[in-house]
């Protein structure tokens, strides 16, 4: 956009005063020119000066007449002659000058249109780009300011208070009658105030932003120096404007409104999938818990021994099951709400070993690949990481299939630490929600929180967690954490040497 | 025949434990408040109190810190999972072990029988065995299926204090004050340190350790043999 310094009104130039000037300065010039060489020329001649300087017309006749018709300086006219030359003179010069003044015209028409084209080009490309309300609302503020010499606003209707003005963007100051116009410019329609038919008067030119044909809010301008300037000209293109940026904020607020209503449906969703695990995953177990116990308690003699041992193994497994979801929503909601982690350095290898001992009887027969790098410290919670690693071995023998894979290595400025199984993987499109509450990848019972504990623990630690399906099948686990102090472990174990050992028979 | 002594306000809860431990041929003595137990032990002296910490009039670490030494049983703790801390406060201010609720009844009997048979005092024998593990003493050799282990004095000092009392819990500070001292008992990393390499001494595979159990943020243990029928 380079028409900076437009002025607000580019109307048609008809003859101004400035033409004139330049058409007497011409004539006088020829006038001046004809008079040096009114010795060595013939008027014929002379006549043609006339001609060049194109500015003609009655003046030039007139100019002619009076200089070099004998008798001279005399408007009176001796020859005849000279009669006929005065009408071709005249008509010629009438039809040259109106000639060249239409082009000039349509030249400049077509300069301005192209500039304007570019403009609304220009402001279309960047109010598209526009996410917010304020957003498009600050693109339009600073098209307008450039495009023209005028301050301008951009005022936005508020859909809960009917009748009420928002200014949006921009840092025109509007007094109360200038709010009228831009009040009455939403309720019509139309555009009014300053330049235009209706409120003319008014210091401010409204022009209304439509969104389909509801009036969104308008754009308030006002010419910068020159506050007596009518704005005419500018006004198809400020429309134009307009139009764009109602459609802009019309499709921003859609899309805010979906974006809003998304997040309702979420929230909802949220509190549904938590009312669904707690009916689902706590009453589920508690039905096996109390039919299988009523049944023990109500008619032991019916059962036989089988049948006995069987409800009880129910009652027992089922109660664990209980014991994991209602502890994992209790590890959540501490970690959540802000549990510190209490790190120390802790070898990789106790951890894994704690996580794995904790989970023997669920890890049964299995097989177990260990790779861990040896002497890797860890700075974490013990207690803490202990569980994210019980959640995932847990998550890879539960959804998924033996060997279950467990690497652990420094890499760079951090530690990585895998749990990989091989099972079926990740469903597709499920990805990283695998973490989110309550989702689960398959239908084994879990109420889908143990995941969602780990990433709690891990981000807690700064650290992040992803999961991926591996080369070859099966879904992969991978934590990155910080591994801070690399060396603080090892000066104590310098230190250990020194330090004096009780004696075994005290 | 023992006399064992619960402490827990709720009443399923004792009812419970009462049932199992008398089935299991103790008898069994009831205390809903650190001030019931407390006339309780001065009353019936049971030979061990299933202590929770949460209590209507104060908590259970009062009924440890209000007991003379000479008059307090052996103690096991109750408590949540979560609550390490607590545990670790319990086990220091003299409780012999914790439970960590809700337990199976196979874990709360083997706990008892640890805890009873410190109080009968482990017979001082020169040479301790735990599963496969066999600590000659006065010679200071470690085998672990007959298979002769190199340690040094730390590995050795730290085997020994938890072959004394297998399957009871030790914490970082009790372990740290018995094998280096009063001094040493915040440096937790030392005990990690040497610990990993006494697993890798003992243990077949020391990420997944038989023998020398990790109790995650409390200490360690070694694990009591499944008792032969």
């Amino acid at each position: 956009m380079d028409a900076t310094s437009s002025p607000l009104t580019i109307a048609p130039q008809r003859a101004t005063a400035a033409a004139y000037g330049r058409a007497v300065f011409a004539i006088a010039s020829a006038t001046a020119i004809g008079m040096a060489l009114a010795g060595y020329a013939t008027t014929a001649e002379i006549t043609m000066l006339y001609l060049i300087s194109i500015m003609l017309a009655s003046l030039a006749v007139a100019a002619f007449d009076f200089c070099f018709v004998p008798p001279r300086f005399a408007f009176a006219v001796s020859d005849l002659r000279y009669l006929m030359t005065f009408a071709v003179m005249f008509a010629a010069g009438l039809v040259i000058s109106t000639l060249t003044t239409r082009l000039r015209r349509q030249e400049h028409d077509a300069v301005l249109r192209e500039r304007d084209t570019a403009a609304l080009l220009a402001f279309t490309r960047d109010i598209a780009a526009a996410v917010a309300p304020r957003d498009a609302a600050a693109v339009t503020v600073a098209h307008l300011e450039a495009c023209f010499s005028v301050t301008a606003s951009v005022l936005v209707t508020d859909p809960h208070t009917p009748g009420a003005l928002a200014t949006l963007a921009g840092q025109l100051a509007l007094a109360p009658a200038d709010l009228e116009v831009v009040r009455w410019a939403v309720d019509h329609g139309q555009s009014g105030g300053h330049g235009t038919e209706t409120l003319g008067d008014a210091q401010i030119l409204a022009v209304p932003l439509l969104s389909g044909r509801d009036p969104v809010g308008a754009i308030a301008v006002q010419a910068r120096h020159d506050p007596g300037h009518r704005g005419g000209a500018a006004l198809p293109l400020i429309e134009a404007m307009a139009r764009q940026a109602g459609l802009a904020l019309g499709r921003v607020k859609f899309a805010d409104q979906a974006r809003e209503a998304a997040l309702r449906a979420r929230t909802e969703e949220t509190r549904n999938a938590l009312l669904s695990a707690v009916s689902h995953d706590l009453r589920t177990p508690l039905s096996v818990i109390i039919g299988a116990a009523t049944s023990l308690r109500d008619d032991p003699e019916r059962l036989s021994a089988a049948a006995r041992r069987e409800l009880v193994g129910s009652i027992v497994e089922d109660a664990q099951r209980l014991e994991r979801v209602l502890g994992n929503l209790l590890q959540l909601t501490r970690v959540e709400s802000g549990l510190v982690p209490s790190r120390e350095l802790i070898p990789i290898e106790e951890l894994v070993g704690g996580a794995l001992t904790q989970l023997e009887d669920a890890i049964g027969e299995r097989e177990i690949h260990l790779d861990l790098a040896a002497d890797l410290v860890v700075p974490v919670d013990a207690v803490l990481f202990e569980q994210v690693l019980i959640n995932l071995i847990d998550n890879a023998v539960k959804h998924g299939a033996p060997p279950i894979e467990l690497r652990a290595r420094r890499d760079g400025a951090a530690v990585v630490i895998e749990v990989r199984d091989h099972g079926p993987g990740v469903p597709a499109g499920l990805g990283q929600r695998l973490f989110d509450k309550f989702v689960r990848a398959s239908t084994a019972p879990g109420a889908g929180l143990g995941l969602a504990v780990a990433r709690a623990i891990v981000e807690a630690h700064g650290g992040s967690i992803v999961v991926a399906n591996a080369p070859g099948g099966g879904a992969r686990f991978s934590i990155e954490l910080p591994a801070e102090h690399p060396a603080a472990i090892r000066p104590h174990i310098d230190e250990l040497a020194g330090l004096p050992v009780r004696d075994v028979a005290s | 025949m023992s006399i064992i002594l619960i402490v827990d306000d709720d009443l399923q809860l004792r009812r419970l434990l009462r049932t199992t431990l008398a089935g299991h041929g103790h008898t069994v003595a009831e205390a809903g408040s650190v001030a019931e137990a407390i006339a309780a032990v001065d009353r019936i002296r049971p030979s061990l109190m299933l202590l929770d910490l949460g209590l209507p009039d104060g908590d259970g670490l009062d009924v440890l810190r209000k007991l003379s030494v000479d008059h307090r049983p052996p103690v096991i703790v109750l408590s949540a999972r979560g609550q390490e801390g607590d545990k670790v406060t319990a086990l220091d201010a003299g409780a012999d072990d914790y439970l960590t609720k809700p337990f199976g009844a196979s874990e709360l009997l083997a706990r008892i029988r640890v805890a009873l048979r410190r109080v009968g005092g482990a017979p001082a024998v020169d040479v301790i065995e735990v599963g496969p593990i066999k600590i000659d003493q006065p010679r200071h050799v470690v085998t672990v299926d007959g298979r002769e282990v190199h340690l040094t004095p730390i590995e050795f000092r730290l085997l020994l204090e938890l072959a004394r009392q297998p399957g009871r819990v030790l914490t970082y500070r009790k372990l740290l004050a018995e094998v280096w001292g009063p001094n040493a008992v915040d440096e937790t990393h030392y005990l990690r340190v040497h610990m990993g390499a006494l697993r890798r001494k003992i243990e077949a595979d020391p990420a997944r350790p038989r023998w020398l159990l990790t109790e995650a943020g409390v200490g360690y243990r070694l694990r009591e043999p499944a008792p032969t029928a």
